[in-house]
């Protein structure tokens, strides 16, 4: 059934990366006109806020409210060690998913820069594939191979030294953070090549030029300039690893809970005041990025107000990749043309191909 | 066999790939000296700037930096670009965006203890006016304070020879010849070698003590721009540096019969096709005599250039009756009307013979 699941995953895929062609978005100004604002009178005044107020509180308000009136009404339930230790267990996974998403990303991003060649390119795309994949199959996907590596593991261990190790990576965190790897590699990625796309060649050449090593250039050039997209990346795969539900519930190690699986095994039972705190856990921890995002995704938005300094306009240009959160593979980073004030554009592409001349 | 001369390539070659894109070329560049790379894009020239630099590895030749070899072909000597004390700057300035100006410019810097180094710094800065944004951010800046802070930048370490990939290509066109001008002042002042690629005849022209001319990976000609502005070698480099009129001519004797007279043409065989290059500015009027010699033609139309005039003029009798001519003259008063007829001479100085390729 996952199968039949992926095919079809797969095929819609192709489908939208052939209707894309090969088009590619160039921005024809260099100057933004802000946002026009317009003052509504009237009907059209309360309609407007009625409207867009209604998915706010219905949404989040509503059942916000709901579940704290719960929680604080049941203190018993989370003010434990075990609501605790749910917690530590959540933020764990989701840490370290979240440092080796990074990580990786990082790894892509340089290849892509450093040795630009079709099999890199297409590399990268199978590697960026597994966000389409539903939680549920690619559990099952990564579940079988790394179950059948563990039986074969632990029967020529038994023949060879008389000792069975146990599942060593279907039952451990190995599996479930492969699965998270696999599934949210993709948001990272972009963030950070959209981070290191800032840094033109030629600072590089120029750093070099200033006396720097590449290691050098790397840590007083890269790292400073893309540290903004790097926690970026690192907030984001969080929060996707801490909400995450259907890959979790099947390849979590034996009496390993996370916030995301208690809120589901409660909810499941019924026992709603129970999951109260928890799923509130979830969200709190899930809010604060959202904050930190809207708000730069707002500002660096053409025609947005900007803020001042050069790191929080990094960091919004960075942040507004997520504009495009759900990918495609090889989705082309337009070239962000900002101006500054001479009206000489200074554009920050992510395409350096080998010069001309 | 020492070079004391600030940078000497010798019978240097690249390829890319399939493509050779420097072509056994040989460029030296002597103490104090500005000297300037010319050509059309493709031609070769950035590449051999990044050679210069380090930037690229050397495949064919040698390069040697104030007497010491930096790259060695056949002897595998690559000097990285953090140790050949060249200063770079580039089309798009490269200005750190996580960096104060100030931090910019001391960048390069390490070398000195760090008293001195504010002090260096802040004197690049003064030298090329940029002293009060010192703590100011590259984004904020114009386009035109960006370029003279990576010229600063450039400066501070006292560099063994500057390199610059056309500094002024990512400005107004309005800013670019009084920074063309500030620059060339603090170049001089400071006294360092320079090597510049442009691809702009007007500004190399301007600022080159010598101009070297390439195509396709070649050097077409080289020298003081005066000599290839009056003896030019062939029909490219006349008409690289300014539009020209062409017209067909025959070899008879060792000259050139034509309708505005006979022309030496030392060096070509007899009865070989040549061309004879006319700059707008050797064409000279006067009023219709009865002279049946005399060239004629009609002015077809008459164009305000400011300081000049262009007249487009359509010969009608002789040879080569019906073509049509591109003139220029100073001023406005005292020119021909669209509609006149008038008589054509040619001065001798603008006026060239080459051999059809």
């Amino acid at each position: 059934m996952a199968a039949v699941l992926l095919i079809f995953v797969f095929f819609l895929l192709i489908l939208e990366r052939w209707s894309r062609g090969r088009q590619s978005f160039a921005h024809t100004t260099t100057r933004y006109r802000p946002l026009p604002r317009f003052q509504l009178k009237g009907w059209h005044r309360f309609g407007a806020i009625f409207g867009c107020s209604l998915p706010i509180v219905l949404g989040f308000f509503v059942p916000g409210g709901m579940l704290t009136g719960w929680a604080l009404n049941n203190t018993q339930y989370w003010l434990n060690l075990r609501f605790l230790t749910l917690i530590r267990n959540s933020f764990s996974m989701a840490g370290l998913a979240a440092v080796i998403a990074v990580m990786l990303a990082m790894v892509m991003a340089y290849a892509l820069r450093l040795h630009a060649s079709r099999l890199t390119a297409w590399a990268v795309r199978i590697a960026s594939i597994g966000y389409a994949v539903p939680g549920s199959v690619l559990a099952i996907g990564v579940l079988l191979p790394f179950a059948a590596i563990d039986r074969t593991l632990n029967a020529w261990m038994k023949l060879q030294f008389g000792i069975t190790p146990g599942l060593i990576l279907s039952g451990t965190l190995v599996a479930i953070t492969y699965a998270y790897l696999v599934r949210f590699l993709t948001g990272s990625f972009n963030v950070v090549e959209s981070s290191l796309g800032k840094i033109t060649r030629s600072m590089d050449f120029a750093a070099r030029s200033l006396g720097r090593s590449p290691g050098a250039t790397l840590i007083q050039v890269h790292l400073p300039i893309m540290r903004g997209g790097l926690l970026t990346a690192m907030m984001l795969t969080f929060v996707e690893v801490l909400k995450e539900l259907p890959a979790t519930l099947v390849l979590r190690p034996f009496n390993f809970d996370t916030l995301a699986t208690k809120t589901y095994d409660l909810a499941s039972d019924e026992r709603l005041a129970e999951a109260a705190g928890p799923s509130l856990a979830i969200a709190v921890v899930g809010i604060l990025p959202v904050i930190i995002l809207s708000r730069a995704i707002a500002r660096s938005r053409p025609g947005g107000k900007r803020g001042g300094g050069a790191a929080t306009d990094q960091a919004a240009d960075d942040i507004a990749v997520t504009d495009q959160y759900l990918p495609s593979p090889a989705h082309p980073i337009g070239a962000q043309v900002a101006s500054n004030r001479d009206g000489v554009p200074a554009t920050s592409t992510a395409a350096n191909a080998v010069p001309a001349s | 066999m020492t070079h004391p001369q600030a940078l000497f390539l010798d019978r240097v070659s690249h390829d890319y790939g399939a493509l050779r894109a420097v072509n056994a070329v040989e460029i030296n560049v002597g103490a104090g000296e500005v000297v300037c790379l010319l050509g059309p894009s493709g031609c070769g020239k950035s590449t051999v700037l990044r050679l210069s630099a380090g930037l690229e590895a050397l495949q064919q030749g040698r390069i040697w930096m104030h007497g010491d070899p930096v790259s060695d072909s056949h002897h595998g000597l690559h000097v990285p670009p953090e140790q050949r004390h060249v200063g770079l700057v580039f089309q798009d300035f490269a200005l750190f965006p996580h960096l104060t100006v100030g931090a910019n410019v001391a960048f390069g810097l390490t070398a000195m203890p760090s008293g001195e180094r504010q002090a260096r710094a802040r004197e690049a800065l003064a030298q090329v006016g940029m002293l009060d944004y010192l703590q100011a951010y590259p984004h904020a800046l114009s386009g035109g304070q960006q370029q003279r802070v990576a010229l600063a930048r450039a400066l501070a370490p006292r560099p063994a020879i500057l390199l610059l990939d056309e500094p002024f290509s990512g400005l107004d066109a309005r800013l670019r010849e009084q920074i063309r001008e500030d620059t060339l002042q603090v170049l001089k002042s400071s006294g360092i070698a320079t090597l510049m690629v442009t691809h702009d005849p007007e500004e190399a022209m301007f600022m080159a003590d010598r101009i070297y001319l390439m195509r396709r990976g070649r050097v077409e000609q080289s020298g003081h721009p005066t000599e290839l502005y009056d003896r030019p070698a062939n029909a490219f480099v006349a008409s690289f540096f300014s539009v020209v009129n062409d017209l067909p001519a025959e070899i008879a004797h060792g000259h050139a019969d034509t309708p505005f007279g006979r022309f030496p043409a030392a060096g070509l065989a007899d009865g070989q096709l040549a061309q004879l290059v006319i700059r707008p500015e050797a064409i000279q009027f006067s009023t219709l005599s009865g002279d049946t010699t005399q060239a004629t033609s009609i002015v077809e139309e008459v164009r305000f250039l400011g300081a000049m005039a262009q007249l487009r003029l359509r010969l009608t009798n002789g040879l080569h009756r019906g073509r049509q001519l591109v003139a220029r003259l100073p001023g406005h008063a005292g020119i021909p009307r669209q509609g006149d007829q008038v008589a054509i001479c040619l001065a001798r100085q603008g006026v060239f013979i080459f051999a059809v390729a």
